[in-house]
């Protein structure tokens, strides 16, 4: 309460609507636009705790608000937040009824949720126990398939994405995403080493020797040419030419 | 009014931090109509801006001990929320064309047209020993949802 979020001066406002309507300057409509995002905050927070992310609302509710720019009309001497508001609102709830549920659900299993879900609490009482599928079922008129589907059709109404960690636990326990299998590479590059295996056993002898200290054992091209009792730069090129083998044969 | 639906009510000081105490009752009690979850949200919401225009007034007379009453008589048809206080009403609040700002989200208009946004009747009244009650009517269509 008492928190005015930033006014504009009501003869300001009225004077740059004037001027809008005459001119159509997009300038102009922009500034009307940003001027009232006030107006946009405090009614979409309003609608704020029904389960839907205050951000989204804030996006339904600008574009409310720009649809009442385009269509103020300030001849007819009403406030301008006056006719704002119930276009705003009315998009918010527009937006609710459209998109309250997080997945998007076919129409008839939708009704058929609300109506299994009604008979449900209805059943309950009557019965004096929690109804089974098949009261439902025989309450609706429907198959019991499709009321189990219906009643299943609830957990759509509200997801959680995998990436959120868990809520309530002391200790954040990893998000469902996290504890999800992936692809192991590992497994893909098993075909790789059998491949390289091949081809480094088609290579001649000294070659296979070289590219082996060097890349299995790490050593470096002085360490194996004084193992080997050449040169360095014979080393070298004698690596340079193995490898290149290497990829021809792979490649193939 | 239906003689046959029991007429609840909940009185609580006319504080802010009841206000919330009252949306609770309102979920409680609309709950039992037939009402989308978004339809008793509304109500609740319009609720929540009555109590807040009885919670303003009571702070600005600086009255500590004024009370807030939520009546609610709720059927099958028909919902009617009252919230009353007993707050004196300030005289003629000021007229539009005095109001320096566009949008004064504390005037009392701007609250009023919020509720009639959400409910299908809203009427205001001053009380003979001053306060003010805001009866809000909410007809329950029996739909299958929109």
């Amino acid at each position: 309460m008492g928190s005015s979020p930033k006014a504009v001066p009501h003869e300001q406002t009225q004077q740059m609507f004037r001027q809008y309507a005459a001119t159509g300057d997009p300038g102009l409509r922009e500034r009307l636009i940003a001027a009232h995002s006030g107006l946009v905050t405090f009614l979409a927070a309003k609608f704020a705790n029904r389960g839907e992310p205050l951000e989204d609302l804030i996006s339904v509710a600008n574009i409310g608000l720009i649809k009442a720019v385009d269509r103020f009309d300030p001849g007819r001497g009403l406030r301008f937040s006056t006719f704002a508001t119930p276009t705003i609102v009315g998009e918010i709830r527009r937006h609710f009824r459209d998109r309250a549920w997080s997945l998007k659900v076919p129409r008839r299993l939708k009704e058929l949720n609300q109506s299994a879900s009604k008979a449900s609490a209805r059943l309950a009482q009557k019965l004096g126990r929690p109804p089974g599928v098949q009261d439902i079922a025989r309450e609706i008129n429907a198959s019991e398939e499709d009321t189990l589907a219906a009643l299943e059709l609830a957990n759509a109404y509200d997801t959680v994405s995998v990436d959120a960690p868990y809520d309530g636990h002391a200790e954040a326990l990893p998000a469902p995403a996290e504890s999800l299998g992936g692809e192991d590479e590992q497994i893909g590059r098993l075909e790789l080493y059998d491949d390289l295996n091949r081809a480094l056993e088609r290579l001649e002898g000294r070659e296979r020797e070289i590219l082996t200290y060097r890349y299995i054992h790490g050593m470096s091209q002085t360490e194996v040419a004084k193992r080997l009792n050449i040169s360095q730069m014979h080393v070298s090129r004698l690596q340079t030419k193995a490898l290149k083998t290497l990829r021809r044969m792979l490649e193939q | 009014m239906l003689v046959t639906s029991p007429v609840v009510e909940l009185r609580a000081p006319c504080h802010a931090e009841y206000v919330s105490v009252v949306r609770l009752a309102v979920l409680g009690l609309c709950g039992r109509a037939p009402l989308s979850y978004d339809e008793v949200e509304d109500l609740r919401l319009a609720v929540g801006e009555g109590c807040a225009s009885s919670v303003q007034r009571a702070a600005e007379a600086g009255m500590d001990d004024a009370r807030l009453t939520l009546r609610a008589t709720v059927d099958e048809s028909l919902i009617v929320l009252e919230i009353e206080d007993d707050v004196p009403v300030p005289p003629a609040p000021e007229p539009l064309e005095q109001a320096v700002m566009d949008v004064d989200f504390n005037d009392q208009q701007f609250r009023v047209s919020l509720m009639q946004l959400l409910v299908d009747e809203v009427n205001i009244e001053g009380l003979p020993g001053g306060g003010q009650c805001i009866r809000l009517t909410k007809h329950c269509v029996a739909s299958d949802g929109q």
